[in-house]
């Protein structure tokens, strides 16, 4: 059994983070992230290339929104921009919403969304969600958005000012909240991560913030309310997942599943509205010593050894090899990282899975679910 | 640089308003704008109009930056700063003490019943009952009548006005809530009433008939 695997971003030297994909109407995928000198600087653009999915070759990329078109979209001053997520409508137009920061840190963010109406080449002017009464600060999203029934949206967020939890946001066609709803009980959790099963049931997992399990929750009526949060027997070293339901393959998620660390990505298959415990992790990113830093050495040797095998070239590994090591190491060692996954089913029926690469570059791998679930075997890249 | 979206545009005169009163204020003291004080008036106007200057990389005006840390303003405080100025600069009667204690009451109530639980107090969330919630306007009609049956007209004008915005959807939030009230306009009204309160305990405390106690002969 094994797995497609190949870079999204191409720009040598950049911080790069938070990747999401949505499946185009000719069956191409359009990736988005966030990139710039550094997390949170106010170079930080938000990216987007496109793949051919007969060649699994990904375009070069592009800026689709910086900070003075945000500015100028939203007349106020926006002074950093992160965590793009991209979904198609009901109506068949494309959506992204992201988070803008005015004043202070990430828990001072708010979520702006913009529509394109041509498979993403072309965006409208953005606008903001008002999630909040207290200035409408720290409502994140991460998570995939879902569709009601009806044809609205459910966006999963969370807020991180004062306590964290999670919410889901339900959405009108316009763009407009019509209501909110908090998950009980998700006090230190967040990034929401919605797995519907049926019109009316569905299942939640979320980020633990302090760093001790993936939690969960489900609902029986469309999302009305939501049974408290428990921890699952899965561990979250306080980092981000992502969820999808197949068609035929059932459900999967995507984790770090150690208690401390970043250095494992690997995915855990259930049936639909099942859950995941006692899954067989399918690693995608496996690492020899998954809690132990990595001397400087060996970490550019490691990440230049890919790079090299992917066929970059010299400046790009440079590049790619010091935007690593000046984001995840300290003096001597550092600390590999792959994080902020986001999975999408295409209508081939492949599973697409995209992720932050030692936040330097972002990864793609694409695998076929229904394989992936018969088989027992260690998976290998292609 | 191109005129900006109604609602933006909307938001951006409600803060020049509302940093206008404050700059009036500020300029001219707590009593009436005098006639030998005229130039505050003219200072205010040139205030007003140089916040709509464009600045910086994304040339926009100076309000938008303000806009980034204020945020959107309610009806409320916007139609208190129109209030305000209009009060200081056309002769337009001051409003009274007691309207002025019970719209204070008001919004620092609901200050302490909006923001704690919306901030993650508990797992229930007062704010939702902004999105065309009948409690909500049940409980503003209530508070309406309560305060017109008892003479009172500032509030349920108010509440009015800020139902019609709401209605015509004139800000960029479509909540209730934020129409009525914002998080500067409820610190100023939890400072008014502990203001008032402590000076009301010290008057009490100043006042009451002495007792002293004597030593028997």
């Amino acid at each position: 059994m094994g797995f497609d695997a190949g870079f999204v971003s191409s720009a040598p030297g950049q911080a790069v983070h938070a990747p999401s994909v949505v499946e185009l109407s000719d069956g191409r995928l359009r990736a988005v992230w966030f990139s710039g000198t550094r997390e949170g600087a106010g170079d930080v653009v938000i990216k987007t290339s496109v793949m051919d999915p007969s060649s699994l070759r990904w375009g070069a990329e592009s800026t689709l929104f910086d900070r003075q078109r945000i500015q100028r979209g939203l007349w106020r001053y926006v002074k950093k921009l992160g965590n793009p997520v991209i979904a198609r409508a009901p109506d068949g137009s494309l959506l992204l919403w992201l988070v803008t920061v005015s004043v202070g840190g990430w828990a001072g963010s708010s979520i702006t969304w913009a529509r394109s109406t041509d498979e993403g080449e072309h965006w409208g002017d953005p606008r903001r969600l008002v999630t909040s009464p207290f200035l409408n600060i720290s409502t994140l999203v991460k998570g995939a958005p879902f569709f009601y029934a009806n044809g609205q949206v459910g966006l999963p967020v969370y807020h991180e000012l004062a306590s964290k939890f999670a919410e889901i946001l339900r959405i009108d066609g316009n763009g407009q909240i019509l209501d909110k709803t908090r998950i009980p009980g998700s006090h230190a959790s967040l990034q929401p991560v919605v797995l519907p099963i049926n019109a009316e049931q569905a299942q939640v997992y979320l980020r633990s913030a302090v760093g001790t399990a993936v939690m969960a929750s489900s609902t029986r009526d469309a999302g009305k309310t939501w049974d408290p949060v428990r921890a699952t027997g899965w561990p979250n070293p306080d980092s981000a997942l992502a969820g999808v339901v197949t068609g035929t393959a059932g459900q999967w998620l995507a984790l770090n599943p150690d208690h401390a660390g970043r250095q494992i990505l690997a995915l855990l298959h259930g049936p639909t509205g099942g859950s995941f415990e006692g899954a067989r992790p399918w690693v995608v990113e496996p690492s020899a010593a998954p809690r132990s830093r990595v001397p400087i050495r060996d970490f550019e040797a490691l990440l230049a050894a890919e790079l090299d095998a992917r066929g970059a070239g010299a400046a790009q590994v440079r590049g790619d090899v010091a935007s690593a090591v000046r984001q995840l190491c300290g003096a001597d060692t550092c600390a590999p990282e792959f994080s902020y996954p986001y999975l999408l089913q295409g209508r081939d029926g492949h599973l697409h899975l995209v992720y932050t690469w030692h936040r330097a570059r972002i990864k793609h791998v694409r695998l076929d679910p229904v394989q992936a679930a018969l088989t027992d075997a260690a998976p290998t890249p292609r | 640089m191109p005129l900006p979206p109604l609602v933006d545009f909307l938001a951006l005169l409600g803060i020049d308003l509302a940093l206008s009163a404050g700059c009036l204020r500020l300029l001219a003291g707590t009593e009436r704008a005098p006639k030998e004080k005229n130039w505050t008036k003219w200072a205010t106007a040139l205030f007003f109009i140089g916040m709509w200057l464009p600045v910086g990389p994304a040339h926009l005006p100076l309000l938008a930056y303000v806009r980034g840390i204020s945020s959107d303003l309610s009806i409320t405080l916007v139609a208190l700063a129109c209030l305000d100025l209009c009060a200081r600069c056309v002769v337009l009667p001051a409003i009274a003490g007691r309207e002025k204690t019970a719209l204070r009451i008001a919004l620092a109530l609901a200050a302490l019943f909006v923001y704690p639980t919306a901030l993650g107090w508990g797992d229930w969330d007062s704010y939702r009952s902004g999105w065309a919630s009948w409690g909500l306007w049940t409980a503003l009609l209530a508070v309406s009548f309560v305060a017109w049956f008892m003479g009172l007209s500032l509030l349920p004008s108010l509440v009015a006005l800020a139902l019609l915005a709401w209605s015509a959807g004139l800000m960029e939030s479509n909540n209730l809530w934020d129409y009525l009230v914002d998080p500067w306009l409820a610190a100023a009204a939890l400072f008014g009433c502990l203001k008032s309160g402590a000076r009301r305990l010290w008057t009490r405390q100043r006042f009451r008939p002495r007792t002293f106690l004597q030593s028997p002969h």
